[in-house]
């Protein structure tokens, strides 16, 4: 009788220290979303604050929301420091913790550290070409292409659907005066949208070209999907719900309609993708993971009947799907590349079903390029 | 009583030091010239070591036999690694170590702003005119010395290991170009390669 109520005390507790360890840490990333789509971006920047609160295994995306976040309060300096912070993290954490997969292998994978998925992890990157692409730092934007390209060599099947990225790396070839390389980042760009060829016109003498990297809408989440097999056996798996792809934006410069060149990504496309290209790793560990709780059942049951129903009952409970994921990402990214008489602009952006947006005061430099970054 | 009262006091004091000691923060100085890498990434190490390969046949004068003290103008190292790589420590390094050879004479390419400042503001009547600096009077560079940082990366490829393995590559070139004619008088490189392997699985 001692040794059972042993049992239930020390499940008890491993369960209320589980759903402690695994609920309070998302709270300031849950409150910094929150505000960040109220459009209080100061409220979610606050919330992260430095990302000391967040515990250990969500510090990645707490640098990644940070750095989002950052970019759109238009803090590119900063939004730049946060996605460095968790650049660097993600190659600190390649490194497979044997404490915290024998962790994963009894409870659920929430105890482990967040690594990100593939397609975040290139997103990173071009979140941190575009905060250098709008300081004017080529030479940084060329370093965070180079590492993209470095991604999309390591995952091409997950990541071949990122149009948005590959235009980018090929632009920050460009700025470098690096021809034959964005030539290459063309003809791969080219290939991923089935099209004979894509390459955007030189501007014409006494132009500048305006680039627009416009986002859209919500990338998916992650929901857990829950299969019961008998006698207690839980198989809870991530994949990936709701979200919007990216919708046509119409673009008006000092009243007249312009129809320039546009390349868009569906974040929730390569999102789904990347995390399907993962599915093999995560339900081999949901096979190892029931079959250990199935065991650990049984060892209970010797016992007594009681204590088995009540362990399964608890590691039934315990089977949660990790649906962590980078959640302030839009929708949508598309670039859009116009080509401008040199001086000074107005230009109206509008999204089909959205408000549109005024970017005034344009300075377009002869033969140079301006940047803006803009989120319906 | 009394022995298991000192028992306690040697288990606390023990503990106590261990837990101090563990705590406790540590710094050493470390030698400049001592190769140290923890990973096969850039670091200072590398910095001197590139940067001495290239400068040393210039001071040397075999390489570069050009007319006495040349007038040098330097432009920033372009970065086109795949790494965060300060390139003006090296720019820096590499004036600072030919200035020091006391062959050749520079130009501040970074200070051109601030000199603009300073004359105009001496020439808008606040300086006394005996002592302002005559503008049109700065001396001309003989030629631009520039160069770039390079690298190739290659991961070992995916299989099954209990370590993984990088290799990278880092070149730095140096190219002086004759002002006069636009041609370049002098090319050098300088190369690293390092292999570096890290455990999968850790605690």
């Amino acid at each position: 009788m001692a040794r059972l109520n042993n049992v239930y005390l020390n499940l008890s507790l491993a369960v209320i220290a589980i759903l402690l360890l695994t609920g309070c840490s998302t709270l300031s990333l849950q409150k910094a979303r929150t505000e960040f789509y109220s459009g209080n971006l100061n409220e979610a920047d606050y919330a992260l604050e430095e990302c000391k609160g967040v515990s250990e295994r969500d510090v990645l995306l707490c640098h990644m929301e940070k750095g989002l976040i950052l970019h759109y309060m238009e803090v590119y300096d900063e939004s730049a420091e946060a996605l460095l912070n968790a650049s660097q993290l993600i190659k600190i954490q390649e490194q497979i913790s044997v404490t915290e997969q024998s962790s994963a292998m009894v409870i659920n994978d929430n105890v482990t550290t967040y690594k990100g998925e593939y397609s975040e992890r290139l997103w990173v990157h071009t979140y941190l070409m575009m905060d250098y692409l709008l300081q004017y730092i080529y030479e940084d934007a060329l370093v965070e292409a180079k590492q993209a390209l470095e991604l999309y060599d390591k995952y091409p099947e997950s990541l071949e659907g990122d149009h948005f990225t590959r235009a980018l790396i090929a632009l920050c070839y460009e700025n470098m005066n690096m021809p034959d390389d964005a030539r290459i980042e063309y003809e791969k760009l080219a290939e991923e949208m089935g099209v004979e060829e894509f390459r955007p016109d030189p501007v014409a003498p006494g132009e500048g070209e305006l680039i627009l990297f416009i986002a859209q809408g919500r990338a998916p989440t992650k929901v857990s999907s829950d299969v019961v097999l008998p006698p207690t056996i839980r198989i809870s798996v991530p994949v990936y719900a709701g979200g919007s792809p990216p919708v046509p934006v119409s673009l008006l410069s000092d009243g007249y309609s312009l129809f320039p060149v546009k390349i868009s990504t569906d974040l929730g496309q390569v999102a789904r993708r990347s995390l399907d290209d993962r599915s093999a790793q995560y339900l081999s560990r949901q096979a190892l993971r029931a079959g250990a709780k199935e065991a650990i059942a049984r060892e209970v049951g010797e016992d007594t009947v009681i204590g088995e129903v009540f362990a399964r009952a608890i590691l039934f409970l315990l089977e949660e799907a990790d649906t962590r994921s980078w959640e302030t990402l839009p929708g949508g990214l598309t670039l859009i590349r116009i080509p401008l008489e040199a001086g000074i602009h107005d230009l109206e952006i509008s999204s089909a079903g959205s408000e549109t947006i005024q970017l005034n005061g344009i300075d377009i430099p002869e033969g140079g390029r301006a940047y803006r970054s803009i989120r319906f | 009583m009394r022995k298991y009262f000192i028992r306690l006091t040697g288990i606390i004091t023990c503990s106590a030091a261990l837990i101090m000691t563990g705590c406790m923060a540590t710094t050493r100085n470390l030698n400049p010239e001592e190769e140290t890498h923890y990973d096969a990434t850039y670091d200072f190490s590398d910095k001197s070591k590139i940067v001495d390969a290239l400068v040393t046949p210039l001071i040397s004068g075999s390489a570069f036999p050009v007319q006495d003290k040349p007038i040098l103008i330097v432009y920033p190292v372009v970065n086109e690694t795949s790494e965060h790589i300060s390139t003006a420590g090296i720019t820096d390094e590499i004036r600072m170590k030919l200035f020091k050879s006391g062959k050749f004479r520079f130009i501040s390419e970074d200070q051109r702003t601030n000199i603009q400042t300073e004359t105009d503001y001496q020439n808008q009547g606040y300086v006394d005119p005996a002592q302002r600096v005559e503008q049109g009077r700065q001396t001309g560079a003989d030629y631009i010395l520039s160069g770039t940082l390079r690298s190739i990366n290659k991961e070992q490829p995916k299989q099954v290991r209990v370590f993984k393995k990088e290799r990278v590559y880092y070149s730095l070139d140096l190219t002086i170009t004759d002002l006069k004619t636009g041609e370049i008088v002098y090319v050098d490189e300088a190369e690293i390669a390092r292999e570096a392997s890290q455990p999968i699985i850790g605690w």
